[in-house]
């Protein structure tokens, strides 16, 4: 039974009869005063003879009586848990409720509002026992197909997780029609939470809705809605970046970023969506290499499975085959073109030098054939069959092309060859001329002293205007392409090697390459194409747009399935699929050419935007009175009873008093701009840069925050007491917002997996980099890590998402064993779990230090002393002066990441020592 | 880190010197404007410092007469030199839990108070040569610098339990001086004090008290209870109806003590530690001088 009155409704309003008990208490408080207050008095004998006076006892003040009863009465409101409902949320229609929720892969950016104005509407619906149901429309078979009680319903919400796919409405309809023939005579009140987005048939849905009565339907905030990506085209000049919205008349700019395989952040560019307009272009000019290493594209805002792409085997690195001539050995291996090509087109692709047959069966993307290379006629066939079949072949001239056309040709060649430096001709060496508008290699710097001393002539005729990319100075082609079959051939008509021009000794012959292998086709166009094996999915795409293990039953497809053509949905989720050696995506985006807008309601279907205005329950607020009232008469009591006097701690309470409203201001009211805030974080920056300190990253969890704190704390008064280094106190930070940069050593204890913002993984990163020192300690002594097998999990989420150097066990002759302390071992509230340091070779910008240390054995609790210098911690006592040995290495650390490698001389000091001889 | 916290024993010692320290420093300052106001002891004795001559009478010594100054005139003279026998003061000073306490902030415990007036007293007294020592904590007054921060800590810190009295036996006839607040009442006392009186002993009784303990200045219900929750407690539902009442019995109070002091020949010099202290020691410094001038 649901109380309403006006807006304010409450979910048990029985406990409102106890405000009946109000004036009973009204009559207890009079009768009992407050306590008295209590006065020292050393004359009291003389007071004993006084006592004979009227004790009139002093009634409760009529205030505080009032004061009490405001107390109870808040507290009774509280429990009968009011809610506020503003206008138009109530109806008057007291039947079951609906919710119908879209939870589809648009709904991932405002899941989290979704499910709270869900669960406030929930809460709107009363205490009844069959009072709502939740249908879900992307995952229609996990709605509930009966009535519930609105908590059941609410805790159904609150579990449910966004699906990676777009939503089927038309199935929802059979759940409405099945719940409202359940209803009986009470027509229900649906309130649907949309995501805002025609995923189609939206309008027959509404229309089919609205027949239902009393309709409501929540949109999401224009700031709020899912954003679709369509498929990047790689284009010359780099890949071209789609996104998609509803129309909407506001500018939105969405930082694009791409990720590589271990989800850190390669590259990032900006895109705008302008007033009015629904789609946001880019063009992501990123080098090849960084392109192949790009595993998925997606939004910084507003990420979801829709505004995400992931690539697939289409998409990597080209393998280049460079064929091998059958000779054998080269004579003269520099001067070779191979030579000259392995090293342009090693930044870009993949690069294989074998023979011809060998090259053919690693199905190469692109084959490059030189003219000393050039296959026997057996073999001939093999090469034709792989550019029909979608390869690229890019060939260089020679005299044997010279002398000889043959088939595998983008225009037709004059036998012979040209000439130009000969002792004989009037020609002089050409120049290139700047490339046309619709070559590949259209908008590169052509350099100057490029000279052509030598090359095949195409016969005009055969060479049309398109088929040149790239010409001399006077006109005749230097490189010329055509397709054939499905694929393509690119001849440049000089030789690889430098015999017969500069260019192959230019860094413009390194970029016309790339540019000609983004021709190369990805494996899809390739043969070998085992459509009898099925598409298996090995990485799933999540609803909010990042890529997980599967779990549950493996997803298969058949075969022969087109992965582009096919539409995300629970039997086909979005993802990285494998067949045999190839890999195919499945992409939200794919295919789609806009992303529609909801049609505009029918009538009798009443729209709310807002979704952050639902009805407000006032029981918190309501408790919080109570609770702050009941505190302020305690303190009134005390008063009375003279424990609290206004002099000293009395003044000092009373204004902390005074300054409560100040608090509620502060916190009230929206917090600086951001401007403000990275100016107090430089100011902060600059501040904590004078000194030495240490940092802890928050973990969350206050018991272990303050044992972090405590923990350094602990080693900076040992430092202070045995070593120079005199640090200050120890700093809490935040990944999200703090500048990592003037900490020499910060602790990090990972518990359970953390949840780490890009930016924060940014931040981490970017210390680690510039020579930061990283302690990460799991504190579990390697416990988990044990159970599991392997690395801890909570550490395999971390490194998933920070790029770490590759760990392994400490050595014994490590630098941390000696760099202060000799040390064998390296103790902390345990013994036993191992440490792991970066092994060595990371270059030479950090000298051979490891920037990250990884433990268990829960250094900060052995370090840990109180302010007068007491431990914290009990240790496990697995070894003789534990505290000391663990203090010990703390000071090996400190050391450690201050001076670095300084101490590895001594391990040579035996050697050093024998070679400077003993006299 | 900056800074390291003391340790324990290290705050108490703290603690106790700053308790010690200022009051020792005010008791100095006081016995310092008293010392200059009061010069020598002013009367003649057994000393070195000249005195006066004074016409000799007929029952002067012939060897007392000084003949050299004689010998300028026709009259006898005798030659006499300034009293400086250290007679011996003996100082006390009340410590049960009441003396420890304050009504409001910014005044000083009537202990303190006590402590500092006679602590300032000690301080002179031993300037000017005299023997000063604190009943139940050394066995024979003291003279000289040296043992002035004996006496100080004895007097700021001692006990002053009541029942030293009954061990005290001094030698001689010294001056005593008690600061107490008195609140055990007049019989308590008087039965403390005449064995005393009957030694043959002058004592000079300072009364100090508090001034709420004068005026009453509680309001509405509130419970009284003793400094060290001896006695029962007594509450009064509306404390300010009881004020004027209280008033008439502090003062009858006082009289019952003026009383006792008259009736033991012993000055009572009464404080109000909202007042300043010097009054009271230049009035306890000329009681127990000898009157001085």
């Amino acid at each position: 039974m649901m109380g309403a009155w006006g807006h304010l409704s409450f979910t048990a309003p029985l406990a409102l009869l106890a405000l009946a008990l109000l004036p009973v208490i009204w009559w207890v408080l009079r009768a009992m005063p407050p306590p008295p207050r209590r006065a020292v008095f050393p004359p009291l004998r003389l007071l004993a003879g006084l006592q004979s006076t009227a004790q009139t006892p002093d009634a409760t003040p009529l205030w505080l009586r009032l004061l009490r009863l405001l107390i109870v009465a808040a507290g009774v409101s509280a429990l009968a848990g009011p809610v506020w409902s503003p206008k138009g949320v109530q109806t008057d229609n007291a039947g079951p409720l609906i919710l119908i929720v879209d939870d589809g892969w648009a709904s991932a950016p405002l899941w989290a509002t979704l499910q709270t104005s869900g669960a406030r509407m929930l809460a709107s619906a009363g205490g009844r026992a069959d009072g709502a149901a939740v249908i879900f429309s992307a995952r229609p078979e996990q709605s509930q197909t009966r009535f519930s009680s609105p908590a059941a319903a609410r805790r159904i919400l609150r579990s449910h997780n966004v699906a990676p796919f777009a939503p089927t409405r038309k199935e929802v309809l059979a759940h409405i029609a099945a719940l409202v023939k359940q209803s009986g005579d009470t027509s229900p009140r649906i309130i649907w939470l949309c995501d805002g987005i025609d995923h189609g048939g939206a309008a027959d849905f509404m229309k089919a809705l609205a027949g239902y009565g009393d309709v409501r339907l929540v949109l999401p905030q224009g700031e709020q809605s899912a954003l679709l990506m369509q498929a990047p085209k790689a284009s010359t000049s780099g890949l071209e970046v789609t996104l998609l919205r509803t129309p909407s008349p506001a500018a939105r700019p969405v930082q694009v970023v791409a990720l590589d395989k271990d989800g850190g952040i390669i590259y990032a560019q900006e895109a705008n969506f302008a007033p009015g307009k629904t789609s946001a272009r880019i063009t992501m000019v990123l080098p090849l290499a960084l392109r192949n290493r790009m595993v998925l594209l997606t939004t910084a805002t507003a990420q979801s499975a829709g505004s995400t792409w992931v690539f697939d085997g289409r998409w990597a690195r080209p393998l280049v085959g460079l064929i091998a001539p059958r000779s054998g050995g080269d004579s003269q291996p520099l001067l070779s073109g191979l030579f000259y090509l392995e090293k342009a087109l090693s930044p870009h692709a993949q690069v294989v030098r074998a023979p011809l047959a060998d090259l053919l069966q690693r199905q190469p993307a692109v084959l490059v054939l030189t003219d000393a290379a050039r296959p026997p006629p057996a073999q001939w066939q093999d090469l034709v069959d792989f550019v029909e079949q979608g390869g690229l072949l890019i060939r260089f001239a020679g005299p044997h092309l010279a002398a000889n056309n043959d088939t595998l040709l983008p225009v037709k060649l004059r036998r012979g060859g040209r000439l130009l430096d000969g002792s004989f001709g009037w020609d002089t060496p050409q120049g290139l001329a700047d490339f046309a508008p619709h070559s590949p290699f259209y908008g590169l710097r052509r350099s100057d002293n490029i000279n052509v001393r030598r090359e095949v002539l195409a016969l005009p005729q055969s060479a049309a205007p398109e088929r040149v990319w790239a010409r001399l100075d006077d006109g005749t082609p230097l490189v010329s392409s055509a397709r054939m079959g499905k694929g393509r051939i690119v001849l440049f008509h000089v030789t690889a090697s430098p015999d017969w021009s500069d260019l192959p000794l230019a860094g413009l012959f390194s970029t016309m390459l790339e540019r000609v292998l983004i021709f190369a086709p990805g494996q899809a166009a390739r043969a070998d194409d085992d459509r009898a094996q099925n598409w298996q999915l090995i990485q799933k795409l999540d609803a909010k747009g990042r890529v997980r293990k599967p779990d549950g039953a493996p997803v298969s497809l058949p075969g022969a399935t087109d992965l582009d053509k096919l539409t995300a949905s629970a039997a086909t989720p979005p993802g990285l699929y494998t067949r045999g050696a190839r890999s195919g995506a499945l992409n939200i985006g794919a295919g789609q050419k806009a992303l529609l807008a909801l049609p505009p309601p029918p009538m009798g279907m009443r729209v709310q935007t807002n979704m952050g205005a639902a009805p407000a329950a006032l029981a918190g607020p309501l408790a919080v009175l109570a609770f702050v009232l009941f505190i302020t008469d305690t303190l009134l009591s005390l008063w009375f009873a003279g424990l609290l006097r206004w002099s000293g701690f009395g003044r000092r309470f009373g204004a902390g008093l005074l300054f409560l409203p100040a608090l509620v201001l502060v916190f009230g009211t929206p917090s600086p701009g951001q401007a403000d805030e990275a100016e107090a974080a430089r100011a902060l920056a600059l501040q904590r840069a004078g000194v030495t300190r240490f940092g802890y990253i928050l973990s969350g969890d206050g018991r272990v925050d303050r044992m972090s704190k405590a923990g350094l704390f602990g080693l900076s008064q040992t430092l202070r007491a045995r070593t120079t280094v005199e640090p200050e106190e120890p700093v809490a930070l935040d990944p999200e917002r703090d500048d990592f940069a003037v900490f020499s050593l910060i602790y990090w204890p990972i518990l359970n997996d953390p949840d780490l913002s890009p930016k924060a993984i940014e931040t981490i990163s970017r210390y680690l980099k510039n020579g930061g020192m990283l302690v990460i300690d799991t504190q579990d002594a390697g416990l988990r890590a044990t159970i599991v097998g392997g690395v801890d999990p909570a550490l395999k989420a971390v490194f998933a998402q920070i790029d770490l150097p590759r760990l392994r066990p400490i050595p014994a002759d490590h630098v941390l064993t000696r760099s202060y302390y000799l040390l064998r071992s390296f103790p902390g509230r345990t013994v036993q779990a191992r440490v792991w340091v970066e092994s060595a070779g990371r270059g030479a910008s950090l000298d051979g230090v490891s920037g990250v240390i990884v433990g268990a054995n829960d250094w900060a609790a052995a370090w840990a002393v109180d302010k007068e210098g007491n431990p914290l911690a009990a240790l496990s006592d697995d070894m003789r002066n534990q505290r000391e040995m663990a203090r010990r290495f703390g000071v090996n650390l400190v050391m450690y990441a201050l001076t670095g490698n300084y101490k590895a001389d001594q391990v040579h000091v035996p050697a050093i020592l024998k070679r400077l001889g003993t006299p | 880190m900056s800074s390291f916290v003391p340790s324990r024993e290290h705050h108490d010692a703290q603690v106790l010197a700053s308790r010690f320290g200022p009051l020792l420093a005010e008791a100095k300052r006081h016995a310092a404007t008293l010392m200059h106001g009061v010069h020598g002891r002013r009367k003649s004795g057994t000393g070195e410092t000249f005195w006066q001559f004074r016409h000799a009478r007929t029952e002067d010594a012939y060897a007392a007469i000084d003949w050299r100054r004689s010998a300028r005139s026709d009259d006898l003279f005798v030659r006499e030199t300034e009293w400086e026998a250290a007679q011996g003061v003996w100082l006390w000073r009340d410590g049960r839990a009441g003396m420890a306490w304050h009504a409001h902030a910014g005044l000083p415990d009537k202990k303190d108070r006590a402590s500092v007036l006679l602590t300032a007293l000690a301080i002179a007294l031993i300037k000017g040569g005299e023997r000063v020592g604190c009943v139940g904590e050394m066995p024979r007054p003291v003279s000289g610098s040296g043992a002035l921060d004996r006496l100080a800590i004895s007097l700021i810190d001692g006990p002053g339990r009541a029942e030293d009295f009954q061990a005290w036996g001094p030698i001689g006839r010294p001056k005593l001086v008690i600061a107490s607040d008195f609140y055990e009442g007049p019989d308590v006392w008087a039965a403390r004090l005449y064995p005393i009186r009957d030694k043959g002993i002058d004592a000079v009784l300072l009364k100090i008290h508090d001034p709420a303990e004068a005026q009453f200045p509680y309001k509405g219900r509130t419970l009284f209870c003793a400094p060290d929750d001896s006695e029962g407690a007594v509450l009064f539902g509306r404390a300010q109806s009881v004020a004027a009442d209280y008033q008439r019995v502090f003062a009858e109070f006082n009289v019952a003590m003026e009383d006792m002091a008259r009736a033991l020949g012993w000055p009572l010099i009464r404080h109000d530690t909202a007042k300043a202290p010097a009054p009271a020691l230049l009035a306890l410094h000329r009681a127990i001088g000898g009157g001085g001038r």
